[in-house]
């Protein structure tokens, strides 16, 4: 539940009722008062205040969707980058062979592990589970949903615009697109084997970029919705046209905020 | 150049002695970095660069912030500045920022992670420390890192028995001036957490002046919260 909707920053006393304790973004000072650590908006969820941040880097949670690049491969498992203070980490038991069975990984396959994700692979995931202090994650790729990204495009958002969503990967105006939690979104055309994407749908793609770049300047919501009504708003304008200040102040006016439940 | 700083009760450029100058903010000036910030007080102009909070390299548990402070070549009125980074002045600086940051960072909110504060100053007009710290405060809330408390800077000299607020660059040259007397506050709780002067020849600070010129940049430092407050609550609202 939201508390009364004002912005905090560092320093400023939450105000929340007596007994509260304090949570995420929040520290409790020398006089025992509930502050804020964080720039966002307060919420309390029973007894804990907590504060939801308006910028910074993305805080995993279990079973997000997220996309992530590999940064590393170690020992039977590979770093992921995906845009949180620490690195990601994907064991190689958490993948799906791409033969498909099911068995205990051996040595033979630790020596393919750069076949199946090699370093700067884009792939998407979904969080296992979380470190002790909360920090860092253990992800997996056990469905064939998730796995490497190819044929698309890459667009980094805020986190904070991502919310969560009864579908994460959806299709916009026959074009898919991932919406990854961690802020990082794939748009792209869904095939399985090796086509090159007619031009027409590679336009299209960009268009679809487009728009999620401009819902993330005008501080939107990010989702299949809103991306959908403003391609609509968004029809008529060529693509070479549509990240300017005009269709800007379209989406600025035509979008719901944050507020708008997702 | 003359050696009067007052004239009538007004500086060189027009100010009352108790004046700050027009500062203008700006934050998200770079997109790669995670938060930056843009300060500028006068001629006075920093901008401050966040890196992280991103994994530390030796998997401690606490994790420790780096400074890193450059002025540019035209910085300076006149001639062209010789060194541009790890002079004795901007290195003593950059310890005094760490040792600051430390204290406002809430390093428990964020384990193995490590902070790198890049500064870069554009133009220096005096007070470019004040201005730097305010710019990092800035750069970090920006960045989402998790703090205590705003840092807020302010300098002031004293002249002729008169204190004078946010000294620029040629009163700062004149003698019988201390130049610099920095401070730097918590924003919100009104602690001080840094106080630093220069002074020229073998002048001793009297407690009636330090105290007079201490209450002034307080003053100060509760202005400039003032204006960065009111800026964060525009730009990061939605």
């Amino acid at each position: 539940m939201e508390l009364d909707r004002v912005l905090v920053m560092p320093g400023d006393e939450v105000r929340c009722p007596q007994g509260s304790m304090p949570g995420f973004g929040t520290y409790e000072n020398s006089e025992g008062k509930i502050v804020a650590n964080q720039i966002g908006y307060p919420a309390i969820y029973n007894k804990l205040v907590c504060v939801n941040p308006v910028r910074g880097r993305y805080i995993g949670e279990t079973s997000n969707v997220i996309i992530g690049r590999i940064a590393q491969v170690a020992n039977k498992r590979w770093k992921v980058n995906v845009g949180s203070p620490q690195e990601a980490v994907l064991h190689l038991s958490a993948i799906d062979l791409p033969t498909g069975e099911h068995r205990i990984r051996s040595e033979e396959d630790q020596l393919h592990m750069r076949e199946y994700f090699n370093y700067n692979d884009l792939l998407s995931a979904e969080v296992q589970s979380l470190t002790q202090d909360g920090k860092s994650m253990a992800l997996q790729t056990r469905s064939n949903k998730f796995g490497k990204l190819k044929n698309g495009m890459l667009v980094k958002v805020s986190p904070m615009l991502v919310g969560r969503m009864r579908h994460h990967f959806v299709q916009i105006s026959g074009v898919d697109v991932i919406f990854g939690r961690n802020g990082w979104i794939w748009v792209y055309l869904a095939h399985n084997a090796e086509v090159e994407v007619p031009l027409n749908v590679r336009q299209e793609i960009v268009r679809v970029a487009c728009v999620i770049k401009l819902l993330n300047l005008a501080k939107k919501v990010i989702c299949a919705e809103s991306v959908k009504e403003v391609m609509d708003c968004l029809k008529e304008v060529l693509i070479d046209e549509i990240l300017s200040k005009n269709s800007l102040g379209i989406v600025k006016e035509n979008a719901w905020g944050i507020e708008g439940e997702v | 150049m003359s050696d009067e700083i007052l004239f009538y009760g007004l500086r060189q450029d027009g100010r009352r002695p108790s004046d700050l100058r027009h500062s203008s903010i700006n934050v998200g000036v770079i997109h790669s970095a995670d938060g930056s910030a843009c300060f500028s007080q006068g001629n006075t102009k920093v901008m401050a660069f966040i890196q992280g909070p991103k994994q530390n390299r030796f998997e401690k548990e606490k994790g420790k912030i780096s400074c890193f402070l450059t002025s540019a070549r035209f910085s300076t009125t006149g001639e062209r500045k010789k060194v541009i980074r790890g002079d004795k002045k901007s290195s003593e600086f950059e310890e005094f920022l760490k040792g600051m940051m430390e204290s406002v960072i809430l390093f428990e909110n964020i384990p193995h992670s490590d902070i790198d504060i890049y500064i870069s100053v554009l133009q220096d007009d005096g007070s470019v420390e004040s201005a730097a710290i305010n710019a990092v405060t800035l750069a970090l809330i920006d960045a989402g890192v998790p703090m205590k408390d705003f840092l807020i800077s302010c300098s002031c000299g004293y002249y002729n028995s008169t204190a004078i607020l946010d000294v620029t660059y040629t009163e700062g040259l004149s003698y019988s001036v201390i130049s610099e007397f920095r401070i730097a506050v918590m924003g919100a709780s009104g602690l001080v957490a840094y106080v630093n002067y220069e002074q020229f020849g073998s002048s001793k600070l009297s407690l009636e002046v330090t105290k007079e010129l201490m209450a002034l940049a307080i003053e100060g430092c509760r202005q400039v919260h003032f204006l960065i407050r009111e800026f964060c609550m525009k730009t990061y609202s939605y």
